[in-house]
């Protein structure tokens, strides 16, 4: 039995993937008679110039004993969690603090060409690469995550995709007449493309939204959007909801729609098929596109209204195809570690260095 | 010396057509024995060269300088990853377009170049303002000509704006005030002549009105040629509905246009129609791809066209007359074939030859880059103070705490952990904001 401590960064009133990665990490260690506990910080990005301040927080804290144990391992999952220092430090990387990687550049980064940004980055792929490549076993939750850390940082890790948070849970149900929509919301996981895409499909299809804003004036920017095509009828946004009401709307919809831009790994993408339905989503959905294959397991799309419009039409149309593309995931993501099973080499890698 | 080179690049057995990947083909291989060049790019695409992620050339300059960063602007969205890196260290840029069809990637929106540029050129301390207002205010690139050390041009027409326009803005010399007309390179690899006793015109223009389409296919038409039009994949449809429109039926449409491919179809034809006329965009390579293998051209009578000499380009001048003169133009290739399937060959390429040869393009850029190496390099350096304070700003920010206040503040001071906290900040940003070997 050792004593872990799992490394989460909480952005407070909003919950995403990572968090149910920690959760459900922190159960299936103690299900194997761990002592595990989760330490979470705050962070905010509402001010680029503190990510440093966040990162040495992290670094300043000494994890090597709490309360008369000795702490015999550190899992860190996202930034700037891998800042904190231990003599055994296994990564489970979520994602690094992406706008200043890949989307450095694009409307999803803040950073510009400004001297103090361009410190900001340097300062941020220098730490980030010191800091991970210190650790003990670096892994991440896709092969975007890995690739990205291979192409931007030069560090090698291993692919360890999390299982479904909710095991077997999941059901299958019947071909609805709705969209579903599951994550937080802010810009880059693109829901306004499906909501501009509503006046283009058949209009007895509606859009269910889970999840809770998560960016200032996102909700402003939807509602402006509804008003304008006049959906007021046919888009729901329900917050968080709990599991089984969760379970209800993935067996019961259309198909799920799921097409963030570049996405590292997407737990919406597998549910959506332990649950039987197609997923649509867009060509540059980053890990999504690891498990979802255009007219096999759902729909890979230009990231533009139009073309989804068109593409939830095709699946109101014909159900049969959504129930064939649904199956066909239900199918691929049965014979996966993903959906059963998949704990236990996970976690024996994470806890490898504890062999050394 | 050592050139960090950014550039669009064409994937393995993909030509596309960006001006910027086609001179790198082109100047290249006669640069790589002289130069050590490493290329950065912002994707994961199969190049023919080892390629670089262009967010990892700083590090990369830190352990082993370069001493010039060369940069191709074109106005294409894939170019973006330049343009922002411009801004972070200029260098020596070759410009293909001045004027951008699409606004820039928003971090640019807010960028504070013109402050920056100020602080540099008066060498004075950066005005950071609090908040800059987003600013989409002019096609022109006056931000990325601007912050270019040496500023060179594939195009005379490039030159004149430049000089019009950015030396007007900035009101003073520029840095290191020598630009420069680089030509598009060709290299002359002959292909199958065929064209002799055929009429067969080879047009490249997009089905966008600058093209020209609307003008070229009635004249093609009426003077009785078979057309070949190289055509990008998406615009297909769009020509499709131009040859139904003006009932042009003779035709054989390539799509996938890139100055390689123009090389091939070119020779196949009996003339080469380049009439763009447009505030953006230009010519590019096409026109002297086509002189190299000895067909003669038609084109405008405007910018880059107008500095073609006269007895290897039929001029004509767009407006209201432009229909009728390119039909006298095709007219004048049927009645003068003699002249234009003999002499004019040797003619043309003999012009290329002089003024467009691959490696005498190659031989140009690296005088420049001899020639400005240590401007470059001295620039460089200079710059290099203006990305030290934005890192002393971001230093003072981290370290602007609340929980350093408090524990600086006097009531607390006997908790013993300001000097701790302190330490961290300084450790981290001393790894990260130097580069220095810390062991932590």
């Amino acid at each position: 039995m050792a004593n872990i401590l799992i490394l989460g960064v909480k952005v407070p009133y909003t919950r995403g993937g990572a968090e149910s990665l920690c959760s459900s990490l922190a159960s299936e260690l103690k299900e194997r008679g761990h002592n595990v506990d989760i330490v979470n910080l705050p962070i905010s990005f509402s001010s680029k110039e503190k990510l440093l301040t966040y990162a040495s927080m992290w670094r300043s804290i000494d994890f090597s004993e709490f309360a008369g144990k000795v702490v015999d391992l550190i899992i860190a999952t996202k930034f700037p969690s891998y800042y904190a220092k231990h003599t055994k430090k296994s990564i489970w990387l979520v994602h690094q603090h992406r706008p200043a990687y890949e989307l450095y550049g694009t409307r999803f980064s803040d950073l510009s060409d400004d001297p103090r940004d361009e410190a900001l980055r340097e300062a941020l792929l220098e730490g980030d690469t010191k800091a991970i490549g210190e650790a003990s076993y670096i892994s991440g939750i896709s092969e975007n995550v890995i690739r990205r850390l291979k192409r931007f940082n030069g560090i090698e890790g291993e692919v360890l995709y999390p299982p479904l948070p909710l095991g077997k849970r999941y059901k299958r149900g019947e071909s609805g007449d709705y969209i579903l929509s599951v994550g937080r919301i802010c810009n880059i996981k693109r829901i306004d493309l499906m909501i501009k895409a509503l006046p283009i499909v058949h209009n007895f299809i509606s859009l269910k939204v889970v999840g809770t804003p998560d960016e200032d004036g996102i909700m402003e920017y939807f509602n402006n959007e509804i008003d304008k095509h006049h959906l007021w009828d046919r888009v729901e946004f329900l917050g968080r909801v709990d599991d089984e009401t969760l379970l209800e709307l993935y067996a019961n919809c259309l198909c799920v729609y799921y097409a963030p831009f570049d996405e590292d790994y997407g737990y919406v993408t597998l549910e959506a098929m332990a649950s039987g339905k197609p997923v649509i989503t867009a060509k540059d959905s980053g890990g999504v596109l690891e498990f979802v294959r255009d007219m096999e397991t759902g729909l890979v799309l230009e990231p533009t209204t139009d073309s989804i419009g068109h593409g939830v039409n095709k699946l109101v149309e014909n159900r049969e195809l959504a129930t064939k593309l649904g199956e066909n995931g239900h199918l691929y993501i049965k014979g996966t570690p993903m959906f059963s099973g998949g704990w236990d080499s996970v976690i024996s890698r994470l806890l490898s260095p504890l062999d050394e | 010396m050592r050139v960090a080179w950014f550039s669009l690049l064409n994937p393995k057995d993909k030509p596309t057509d960006s001006l910027s990947a086609y001179f790198t083909d082109e100047v290249f291989p006669s640069l790589k024995d002289l130069i050590d060049i490493d290329f950065f790019v912002s994707d994961e695409n199969s190049y023919p060269y080892k390629t670089y992620s262009f967010l990892r050339a700083f590090e990369m300059h830190r352990k082993r300088p370069y001493d010039i960063f060369f940069y191709q602007v074109e106005d294409k969205k894939e170019c973006d990853f330049i343009r922002m890196h411009l801004g972070v260290r200029p260098g020596i840029v070759l410009y293909h377009d001045l004027f951008f069809k699409s606004d820039p990637p928003p971090p640019l929106t807010f960028s504070i170049w013109q402050d920056v540029l100020e602080a540099y050129l008066a060498q004075a301390e950066i005005r950071f303002p609090a908040k800059k207002p987003q600013d989409f205010s002019d096609p022109f690139a006056l931000r990325e000509a601007s912050l270019a050390l040496v500023p060179l041009f594939s195009s005379t027409r490039l030159c004149g704006e430049f000089r019009r326009r950015v030396l007007k803005y900035l009101g003073r010399d520029l840095p290191i005030p020598n630009i420069f007309y680089l030509p598009h390179p060709v290299s002359y690899r002959p292909e199958q002549e065929n064209a002799i006793g055929t009429l067969k015109a080879a047009f490249c223009g997009s089905t966008e009105l600058e093209g020209r389409a609307h003008k070229v296919l009635p004249a093609i038409k009426k003077e009785g040629f078979n057309l070949i039009w190289m055509i990008k994949r998406s615009e297909k449809e769009k020509a499709e509905d131009l040859l139904r429109e003006f009932g042009v039926s003779d035709v054989d449409l390539i799509t996938g246009k890139s100055p390689a491919r123009w090389r091939e179809v070119v020779s196949k034809a009996s003339v080469a129609i380049h009439t763009h006329f447009s505030a953006y965009g230009g010519l590019g390579p096409y026109p002297y791809i086509s002189l190299s293998q000895g067909v003669p051209i038609v084109t405008c009578d405007f910018a880059e066209g107008e500095s073609l000499p006269d007895d290897i380009a039929i001029k004509i001048n767009p407006g209201r007359y432009e229909g009728s003169q390119l039909s006298q133009a095709l007219e004048s290739i049927k009645c003068r074939r003699e002249f234009f399937e003999g002499p004019y060959r040797k003619i043309a390429r003999d012009y290329i030859e002089e003024f467009h040869q691959s490696s005498l393009i190659a031989d140009e850029l690296l005088k420049v880059f001899n020639s400005k190496q240590d401007p470059a390099k001295r620039a460089l350096y200079k710059w290099e103070e203006i990305l030290k304070q934005g890192r002393e700003y971001l230093f003072k920010k981290a370290s602007e705490n609340p929980l350093c206040d408090i524990i600086s503040g006097s009531q607390d001071k006997d908790l013993g952990i300001a000097s701790v906290w302190s330490s961290q900040i300084g450790e981290f940003a001393g790894i990260c904001l130097t580069g220095s070997e810390i062991d932590i």
